[in-house]
């Protein structure tokens, strides 16, 4: 009187699915696990970069740029870097790594970065 | 005489290095109630696996009065083992049902004589509960229940009054004995002698994985020349019984050093007693 595989399978994935509706702790976990985990992934997860991103923007990095001849494409770049640019001309020195009242500046913090652009011969330095 | 129902010819298993049954012969007939009966570790339940043809044994045969081996034709067996195996999630009703199902028993049919027996046992309310919060004896009802949907020619009991209570015993003894009344067979398992004196018709003795009785507790008595079963009993099985067989498995050198880690011992060096 043995059943056929067909209905015996029938029979067994019917009791398994009774089983697995009647466990309301796994389905519970199932369902409430992404509700908690979607709101964090795609809204909290954004929020958090997009004020990231909003401290950053409010950071205002000021730079001397010393010397005369600043080629265009590098003076593009500067000018969509969002940096407060400063134009001054290049004092006269020995190399262009002597720190000399630049230095002062920087300790103070009035300014942050200074860059020297000198052209030796042919070559920026 | 008829053929037997259930036979076993010179079966053995072996688990590894430790043999817990040794050339067991025996023959069960229609309208017999056989107890088994022996000590812890004697073998009782690996011979009801046997017949149930859960296990294969190692040498030797168990086999229907058709000659077919009896792991091919489980449909004839109802089994009632000692974990009772059922569906926490699902009512006792439905655990019976799926089995009577996997049985191809009709519902009503199934419905018929669960609700027959269940009235016997006092369990017509309870079969529309989930098991999860059923006590011992419900459980064991339950499974009895569940092990005669299908009408077995032969019913096994592994140990089925085990930590019940007196009156669940009772009613289930009852029950095995009314079975035995209509010209049903069971094999019923036990450890506790007068309980198997009171249900069966025929005691098998079982110690150390060997049969060393086998009859009517009449016969018994009058094979060991005593007036009570016990001293009977006593007087088969005097050889001192083995460790249970988990524990007299040898132990590797690593899970001997694990199992060591969490063994307490005693101030004086030993280890606890379990």
């Amino acid at each position: 009187m043995m059943k056929s595989s067909l209905a015996r399978i029938r029979t067994i994935a019917k009791k398994e699915l009774v089983e697995f509706v009647r466990d309301w702790r796994t389905i519970m976990a199932i369902l409430v696990i992404p509700l908690l985990m979607f709101p964090l992934l795609f809204i909290l997860f954004p929020l958090l970069l997009a004020s990231e991103a909003a401290e950053l923007d409010a950071i205002e990095v000021e730079v001397i740029v010393q010397g005369s001849g600043v080629p265009q494409d590098l003076g593009i770049m500067l000018e969509n870097a969002s940096l407060n640019i400063t134009y001054e001309p290049l004092a006269t020195m020995e190399t262009l790594a002597e720190p000399g009242e630049d230095e002062t500046r920087i300790r103070n913090g009035s300014v942050d970065a200074v860059l020297r652009l000198r052209m030796n011969d042919t070559v920026l330095e | 005489m008829a053929p037997p129902l259930l036979s076993v010819h010179n079966a053995s298993k072996r688990f590894g290095d430790v043999v817990a049954l040794n050339s067991i012969d025996l023959d069960i007939h229609e309208g017999e109630i056989v107890g088994l009966v022996g000590s812890n570790g004697a073998g009782k339940t690996t011979l009801l696996r046997l017949l149930s043809g859960v296990y294969r044994p190692t040498t030797g045969e168990v086999v229907l009065s058709n000659g077919e081996s009896v792991d091919r034709a489980r449909e004839q067996l109802g089994v009632v083992p000692e974990n009772t195996g059922l569906y926490a999630r699902l009512t006792a009703w439905e655990n019976i049902r799926y089995h009577a199902r996997m049985h191809g028993v009709d519902d009503q049919v199934a419905w018929l004589r669960t609700s027959y027996f269940a009235n016997h046992l006092g369990m017509t309310e309870a079969l529309g509960r989930h098991t999860k919060g059923f006590s011992r004896g419900m459980r064991q009802k339950t499974a009895l229940l569940r092990a005669l949907v299908h009408a077995p020619n032969v019913l096994l009991l592994d140990e089925p009054t085990a930590g019940l209570d007196v009156t669940s015993a009772r009613t289930v003894r009852e029950l095995v004995r009314q079975l035995g009344e209509e010209g049903g067979t069971v094999i019923y398992s036990t450890h506790q002698l007068a309980e198997a004196q009171r249900v069966c018709n025929r005691i098998v003795i079982i110690h150390n994985g060997e049969v060393r009785a086998d009859g009517t507790p009449e016969s018994l008595l009058e094979q060991t020349g005593t007036t009570h079963l016990e001293e009977a009993y006593v007087s088969l099985t005097r050889d001192v019984a083995r460790a249970r067989d988990e524990d007299s498995k040898p132990l590797s050198r690593w899970s001997s050093w694990w199992r060591g880690l969490f063994t307490p011992k005693t101030p004086g060096g030993g280890d606890d007693e379990e």
